[in-house]
Parts: C-alpha cells; sequence; structure tokens
C-alpha cells in the first residue's frame, strides 16, 4: 500500500519526464540499400509517412531495411528531414536551404524523387517534382523521350494529328 | 551513344505529379510524347491537379493576373469584330501579352461575363444571343448551344466555378413581359441549359444600369445588385448558390440600401464581397468619390466594413474593380479635337494612384490565370 501511494504521488511528472526524454533521445536505425546504417532521432526520421507508420505499428525497435534507398540518396534526405523538423524555421532561410538542396543534375533529382516517393516524404516530394518540371518545361517531346526512355507509340499520323491540333505549342 | 539518364521506370503517380507543375504550353506539346502521356494529360483528373498547382504558385496576392477587353467597339480597331484582350499584372497593370479572340462577333457590343480559373465566358447580345466559352492559353473555345428559353428581355449573365463538382455554369436571368423571372443554367459537363424553377420571394430588377461588371463569384455564390420594384429605391444583393441553384438575399450596408445618385457595383476583392459606390461630391473640391465597402464575413450584414475612400479632383468615370484591389477610372478632358481618355489605376490598399497604366480603352476587366480547362471537353474548337 505505501508503495502504490508513493507512486501515485510522483506518478504523472515521472510519466512526463520519461515521455518527454523517450520523444527526445529516441533514435531509429535505418539501413541503406548498400547496407549503411544511419541512426537518426525518430522527429527526424517520421517525417517520413513510411517510417512512420512503422513507429506506430511498433515495427521500429530494430534497424528499418530501406531497400530502395541508396546511402548516398539517404544521406541527402535524411539532412531535408533535419532540416525541415522544426516547423518554425525562418521561412526565407529555409527557403534558401531548399534551393540550394535541389540544385543538384538530374540523376540524383532522380534518386531523391524516387527515395521521396517511397519514404513518402511530402514536400521533398514536392519540391523535387517541381524541380524536374523546371528542367523539363523547355524541352522537345524527344528530348522528353530520351530523357525518360520512353517509347514513342503514336504511328506518325497520329503524332502529326497532335502537332497539327496545337502548332503554336510547338514554336519557340 | 548517350544512354537515358533516367534508366528505371518513374510510377505513373510521381509522373503526374511532375506534369502537373509544367506550364500549359509544356503539357500541350508533351501530349506526342507517348499515347499514356496524352491520355494522363487530358483526364478532369489531372486537368484539376494541374490547376491546384497553378493555384498554389500564382495564386498569392501579390501576382496575380487580369485579362481585359475593351467594352466599347469602336475601341476594337480589327475589321471583322474580333477585340484584342490583354493579360496584365493585377497590381500594375503591366502588359504581360496580347490575345485575340478567335471568333466573330455578328453584333456588338460585346460582353465579358466573367473568368473562372483561365477559362473565360463571352457574350454577343444583338439579335442573336451568342455565349462562348474560352480558355486563351490552351487556344481552344466553345459556342455554346442555344438556351431553351428563346429571346426574352433584360437578360443578366454570369458564370461561375463549380467547386463541389469540378464544372462550370453560366447562369443566365431574363424576363418574360411581365417581369416573371426565367432562371436558365448551362453546365459544362453536360454541354447544355435547362431551366430552374426558382421562387423568388422579393420581386427584383436585375441588372440595370449602364455598364455591366462581370458578376463576382465569391463563397460559391453569384451576386447581383437588385432593385426591390415595389418601392424602385431600395436595393439588396440576390446571391445564387452555385451548388445548390438557389437565391438568397443579403443586405447592403445599412446607409446604403436606399438607392440615391450614386453609381453601385459589386466585386470580388481577395475572395470577398465588395460593394462599390460612386458619387459627386462637389463640396469639397472632389468631384469624384468612390467608396469601396468590404463583407469581411461572408453572410453576416454587420461586417461590412468601408475599406477606403478614393477621391478625384476631377470626374473621374470608373470601369474595373480587380481581386487584388485594382482600381480603374478615367478621365475625360474634352479637348478641341475632341475627347481625350485619361486612365488610372489606384492601388486601394496604399492609396496610390499610377497615372497612365498600360491601359488604353474602358474595358471589361477580369482575373485571369493560366489553365488547362476545356481541353478534356467535347464540342470544342482549336485554333
Amino acid at each position: 500500500a505505501i508503495q502504490s501511494s508513493r507512486f501515485s504521488c510522483v506518478g504523472f511528472p515521472l510519466a512526463y519526464i520519461f515521455l518527454a526524454c523517450k520523444k527526445k533521445s529516441m533514435a531509429l536505425k535505418l539501413k541503406s540499400s548498400d547496407n549503411k546504417i544511419f541512426e537518426v532521432e525518430e522527429l527526424v526520421a517520421v517525417q517520413s509517412e513510411t517510417i512512420k507508420s512503422l513507429v506506430e505499428d511498433g515495427c521500429a525497435n530494430n534497424v528499418i531495411p530501406l531497400p530502395n534507398v541508396d546511402s548516398k540518396t539517404l544521406e541527402l534526405v535524411l539532412d531535408w528531414c533535419k532540416n525541415h523538423v522544426d516547423v518554425k524555421l525562418d521561412e526565407e532561410k529555409l527557403k534558401e536551404y531548399e534551393d540550394k538542396f535541389i540544385e543538384v543534375d538530374l540523376a540524383v533529382l532522380y534518386d531523391l524523387l524516387m527515395a521521396a516517393n517511397y519514404l513518402n516524404i511530402k514536400d521533398l516530394l514536392n519540391r523535387a517534382s517541381q524541380k524536374v518540371a523546371d528542367m523539363l518545361k523547355g524541352k522537345k517531346p524527344e528530348q522528353i523521350r530520351e530523357t525518360f526512355n520512353i517509347v514513342n507509340d503514336f504511328s506518325p499520323e497520329e503524332e502529326e494529328e497532335i502537332r497539327k491540333e496545337n502548332l503554336w505549342a510547338f514554336e519557340e | 551513344m548517350k544512354p537515358p539518364i533516367l534508366q528505371r521506370s518513374i510510377p505513373d503517380d510521381v509522373v503526374l505529379n511532375i506534369l502537373g507543375r509544367l506550364p500549359v504550353k509544356s503539357v500541350i506539346r508533351f501530349r506526342c510524347v507517348s499515347k499514356s502521356w496524352d491520355s494522363s494529360t487530358t483526364t478532369p483528373y489531372f486537368i484539376s491537379t494541374h490547376l491546384n498547382h497553378n493555384n498554389n504558385n500564382e495564386g498569392s496576392h501579390d501576382n496575380g493576373y487580369v485579362i481585359h477587353m475593351p467594352s466599347n467597339p469602336s475601341f476594337w480597331w480589327s475589321p471583322n469584330n474580333r477585340p484584342v484582350c490583354t493579360v496584365a499584372f493585377d497590381c500594375t497593370f503591366d502588359r504581360i501579352s496580347e490575345v485575340k479572340i478567335p471568333f466573330d462577333f455578328y453584333s456588338k457590343p460585346a460582353q465579358l461575363v466573367g473568368s473562372c480559373n483561365g477559362l473565360l465566358c463571352l457574350a454577343d447580345f444583338g439579335s442573336v444571343n451568342v455565349i462562348y466559352l474560352w480558355n486563351p492559353s490552351i487556344r481552344k473555345f466553345k459556342k455554346l448551344p442555344r438556351t431553351c428559353l428563346g429571346k426574352l428581355e433584360n437578360v443578366t449573365l454570369g458564370f461561375a466555378y463549380h467547386s463541389e463538382n469540378n464544372d462550370y455554369k453560366v447562369v443566365r436571368i431574363s424576363s418574360t413581359p411581365s417581369s416573371t423571372k426565367e432562371i436558365e443554367v448551362y453546365t459544362l459537363s453536360s454541354d447544355s441549359w435547362r431551366r430552374v424553377g426558382v421562387e423568388l420571394t422579393t420581386d427584383v430588377t436585375f441588372g440595370y444600369g449602364k455598364f455591366i461588371l462581370p458578376v463576382p463569384l465569391v463563397c460559391g455564390a453569384l451576386h447581383w445588385l437588385a432593385r426591390i420594384r415595389e418601392d424602385g429605391r431600395s436595393e439588396l444583393i440576390m446571391a445564387f448558390d452555385v451548388n445548390g441553384e438557389k437565391f438568397s438575399e443579403l443586405a447592403l450596408p445599412d446607409c446604403l440600401i436606399k438607392a440615391n445618385n450614386c453609381e453601385r457595383f459589386l466585386a470580388s476583392f481577395k475572395g470577398k464581397l465588395a460593394f462599390i459606390t460612386f458619387g459627386y461630391n462637389e463640396q469639397h473640391g472632389f468631384p469624384s468619390q468612390y467608396s469601396v465597402w468590404v463583407m469581411k464575413e461572408y453572410g453576416v450584414v454587420d461586417s461590412w466594413n468601408k475599406l477606403c475612400v478614393v477621391s478625384f479632383q476631377r470626374i473621374a468615370y470608373f470601369f474595373g474593380f480587380t481581386e487584388y484591389g485594382s482600381l480603374l477610372v478615367f478621365y475625360c478632358n474634352e479637348l478641341v479635337e475632341g475627347p481625350e481618355l485619361e486612365f488610372v489605376l489606384v492601388d486601394t490598399e496604399t492609396l496610390h494612384e499610377k497615372e497612365d497604366p498600360d491601359i488604353q480603352h474602358p474595358s471589361y476587366v477580369a482575373t485571369f490565370m493560366e489553365s488547362l480547362i476545356l481541353l478534356d471537353g467535347a464540342n470544342v474548337a482549336s485554333y
């Protein structure tokens, strides 16, 4: 009886401290496709909806394997997440960071896009998609096919019909 | 040989997320990349996704666009009655581009009925009533079928985006000789008109006044100033709910219910309903005075708030008020060789007056943006 009354007396603050500590120091281990382990704070990692649901389902106690993301890309993605933990961050500074972050070549951008999609990180996915769109907007259809490895399945007549209907869109 | 940069394929939804962020010209051009790109960029879903991206990126309050079209046919300068429209920045009216209307107007005058999401509605009010929907940024238009009720008097039109159905509606109000109101609604998705049985609790007259502004769409309703027929002087606002297709009444600010010598207009200002009055006030050396009222909380009459009063030292004629608060007027200088018009753009927030903005004629002014609306439509003409 003594034990239990003592416990109830301090129960609330104890639990509170315990929760706060847990929240702060809880680290997750992520394993990239090339078997590198990244130790990150939970708050950083759960910006990925995919990881968040693993944590919520209690499946994040051991190493979380991410077979679709290599270590180079994962490092970039985690850097993005670290810089987006504090939502009250200076908007201008954040924009500056994002602009610099996304200034990469198409191959890296592609890896980021695929990782953001797999990990389900909305803001990164949108920023990367916008960057790809900006890089593509002036290109010709032929260049798009080459870039994305797309086979032209139109017959010459069919393609000509679309072009003829929208001649203005093909002018420089 | 250079290998493709992206060896692995990208999931379809990621591709669509990218395509949805492209300018319309690129989207149209990329239709011929492959069959799947063509079919996925012409679906209603893609068109509205693209619209949302555009709205998020460009819809911030200081860089909206407007389109304007001379309201008087003698300013069209075109042998075939095809007025030239100008796309400009809302805040400055600096010109971005010019677009020619791709169809003939058979009679004068033509009217810019409204503009929603880059889709414009124009009407030709002459011996025949012709209404067009036109998206200048993808160069497509369609002529609406004839209305089901034929020719009635005092026709007034409104154009609205029906957000619940991702559809567009043209609302036509007319009167029979006995002044019974007839309301018809055209919906783009069905490409047809239908009569709407509406019982008005108050007997009112719609759509009077010398100059017609596009009927403002605010909070899902089109708004007309209307005069109560019984006393002939009291005015109120008739709001037509685009989704429910019913009218409701909104009161004007208390001090302005009775029509006086003021000219009165409704407009949309940053998504809120605005009421503009223009009156003469000769005593104070400012012959023209405009007051702009804004209904801060939609539907709450007590929330009418006087936003600003703009005074002019000469008689200034009003012709436009934009979403971002640009008030457009012109002075008419009587010169020996004839009247000369002088235009002024007033920023209603700073009250800064911009002399000689890039606009040469009294015009219809409406908000504008690039969009793909009409790309998926039936009976649409390309040019």
